[in-house]
């Protein structure tokens, strides 16, 4: 039976239970609804956000726990470059390639839907957009006021300046 | 997929909210960056400066230069946000004072003098440690008391030991929970197969490369690492064994009566180090391995029917270090890229490019690091090109550009010290087709002949956005070579050597 999902603007979706269940928050909904459940308002969602999650969650809605990980224990963690410590496959590096506001609406989605893969290459997209920014050029790009009392910024950059060192 | 723009989207129902507005997610992202990335996020605002602040401080070196390390007042400071500390300059009565909270790991390295009683009370202080690494020092007085007081951490999970010389009474005398000990280059004056507490159950990795032990046998080898059932990793190092022994095929059997035993039925990354028996002998052992996923070989003896084991073991194996073995041949290495799905990481000596072309499809999906040591072509001692050479390369990195995770690889030749024809990595004779390869990190070509000019170097920057080392002249025209090297010097992040 098809889970029927409402978005903000009343635009509704058709899923698949497999693939509603990728988010733990509709599962337990799922769950206690049993047989019977009716279309479940997303008012936190735009319809283009939903779309976003759907096709995530469809995607990846046959997966088994991470295999990637195994044996990493054993044989060390596989090296990465720039602290971006995990690699994402091709399907997530595409899927998430949008612009900055709606990857921010599908990080929140994520977060509110508990989605945690979708939530750990939405934060890697945005760690990604950090790096290599001055603080000035960060606050420009997400709009956050520097709301530093006068001489705390210069005496956080000499207490840490040593974080530079290779 | 489609790509709308949310310009003027007034129906948009967030409430603004933005994921970087909350703790637990900037938490989460700032977990993925460097810690150069975290100082610029800690200037940002007075929340993102809480966020940050503990990630900034969670590892911690000291190095033996105090203009660029922390100040001692800072470090006391933040000293509870500490879980790693990365010691280069002695740890004296100075530190003994300093708790820290969350301390986990703690390393300290080339220090010519060590006081063994401030590292003691050091560690006395610090019950939260878990990991302990010594590389190169030397204790100043007794190491009785930093054994003591090692063995007495109760927590303490990994042990290392690299270059020290180990002596006194307590070493590792109690060590419950250890599950990781290495000693390595080092030598101990105590005989370490009595002295370690026999059996820890929990004991997963071990290795013990002492350069001292070599008279020891094969079966007390064996019979020491048989006290840890549960060793997921082992380093055999056979080497040691081989004089006393004097029949090789009695080392292999014992090798392998051990494997079919069953003694250690998690063991999947096995490396023997230097071996010297026969092919068949190395055979023997192989055959005896139950799904391993690493294996390591050093040895001029392995050979065909050393290989014929291995192909059981193609279809969990994710490491294959070859590099030293002459008898890991061409058609091998192919091969294996043919038949081993998981492989991340390839190490072997040289292919011959023919059997690159006549290679069926190769099956490795994880990002792979190629470490074969070159591709050589059966032109490359000629002066002049056969005709068909161009085609020749043009299909290898037809070949090379299907390994779209392919991380690094290395085809430098080095050992004649000369430069050998090989892959030309040039825009236009193929390397335009290595575009799908975006995770290439590091690309080597030492000993190869090579003419790169500007627009070719202009493509691995625009091509390979990971690209942080490569080896090699650019082109044999030496002033041509430096000004190339001058312009990768100006590609940020590019290490070139």
């Amino acid at each position: 039976m098809p889970i029927i999902l409402q978005a903000y603007d009343d635009k509704e979706f058709k899923v698949d239970k497999q693939t509603a269940e990728r988010s733990l928050v509709l599962k337990s909904m799922i769950e206690r609804a049993g047989d019977s459940i009716a279309p479940i308002p997303l008012p936190k969602l735009s319809s283009l956000v939903l779309e976003k999650v759907i096709m995530f969650c469809k995607h990846h809605k046959a997966d088994q726990v991470d295999k990637s990980k195994d044996y990493e224990d054993i044989l060390g963690p596989r090296k990465m470059r720039n602290g971006l410590i995990r690699d994402m496959d091709e399907w997530d590096k595409e899927f998430i390639k949008v612009d900055k506001d709606l990857l921010m609406d599908i990080v929140m989605a994520a977060n509110f839907l508990d989605i945690k893969n979708l939530l750990d290459i939405g934060c890697l997209a945005i760690a990604y957009m950090l790096t290599g920014k001055t603080p000035e050029e960060i606050r420009a790009t997400f709009g956050i006021p520097k709301d530093f009392a006068p001489g705390e910024e210069e005496r956080i950059e000499q207490e840490h300046a040593w974080a530079l060192r290779p | 997929m489609r790509l709308r723009s949310r310009a003027g989207n007034s129906t948009s129902p967030m409430d603004r909210t933005q994921p970087l507005d909350l703790p637990e997610i900037r938490m989460l992202i700032f977990q993925e960056l460097s810690r150069r990335d975290l100082y610029s996020c800690l200037r940002v605002s007075k929340s993102w400066y809480t966020s940050a602040l503990p990630l900034v401080w969670r590892h911690v070196i000291i190095i033996d230069d105090s203009e660029r390390n922390p100040t001692f007042k800072s470090l006391q400071c933040q000293r509870h946000y500490i879980k790693s500390l990365d010691c280069q300059v002695p740890i004296t009565r100075k530190y003994v004072h300093l708790e820290f909270p969350g301390l986990e790991t703690l390393s300290i390295r080339y220090l010519r003098r060590q006081p063994g009683l401030a590292l003691s009370r050091f560690l006395a202080l610090n019950p939260t440690l878990k990991r302990l690494c010594f590389e190169s020092i030397y204790f100043d007085n007794d190491q009785s008391l930093v054994w003591k007081a090692v063995s007495k951490l109760p927590s303490l999970q990994e042990l290392e030991c690299h270059g020290v010389n180990i002596y006194g009474q307590h070493w590792i005398a109690c060590a419950p929970k250890l599950t990781k000990l290495i000693v390595r280059d080092s030598a101990i004056s105590i005989g370490p197969f009595d002295r370690l507490q026999a059996s820890i159950p929990t004991m997963k990795h071990l290795e013990m490369d002492l350069c001292n032990r070599r008279g020891s046998t094969i079966q007390e080898h064996l019979k020491f690492y048989a006290q840890y059932p549960a060793l997921q990793s082992l380093a055999l190092n056979l080497i040691f064994c081989r004089r006393e022994t004097g029949v090789n095929d009695a080392v292999s059997n014992e090798v392998a009566r051990f494997f079919e035993a069953d003694t250690w039925p998690g063991l999947v990354d096995l490396d023997f180090g230097v071996v010297t028996m026969t092919d068949e002998g190395i055979s023997k052992m192989l055959r005896a391995l139950r799904n391993p996923v690493r294996i390591r070989l050093n040895t001029p003896d392995f050979g065909p029917a050393a290989f014929q084991e291995l192909r059981p073991h193609f279809s969990t194996l994710r490491r294959l270090d070859l590099a030293n073995c002459p008898g890991f041949t061409s058609t091998m290495i192919v091969e294996v890229l043919e038949s081993c799905p998981l492989l991340q990481e390839l190490h072997g000596r040289q292919i011959w490019a023919n059997d690159i072309i006549n290679s069926q499809r190769w099956i490795c999906q994880t990002s792979l690091e190629i470490f074969v040591a070159f591709i050589r072509f059966d032109f490359s001692h000629l002066t002049k090109l056969p005709p068909d050479s161009a085609e020749k390369i043009r299909a290898i990195f037809e070949r090379l550009s299907g390994l779209t995770r392919l991380k690094k690889l290395d085809i430098s030749d080095t050992v004649y010290g000369r430069f050998w024809r090989s892959l030309d990595l040039r825009v236009g004779n193929g390397l335009e087709l290595l575009a799908s390869l975006h995770d290439m990190e590091e690309i080597h070509f030492q000993g190869t002949c090579q003419a790169m000019g500007v627009r070719d170097l202009e493509w691995m920057g625009k091509h390979w956005p990971k690209l942080k080392d490569v080896k090699g002249m650019l082109n044999k025209n030496k002033k041509i070579d430096k000004k190339l090297t001058d312009m990768f010097f100006r590609i940020e992040e590019i290490q070139y050597i």
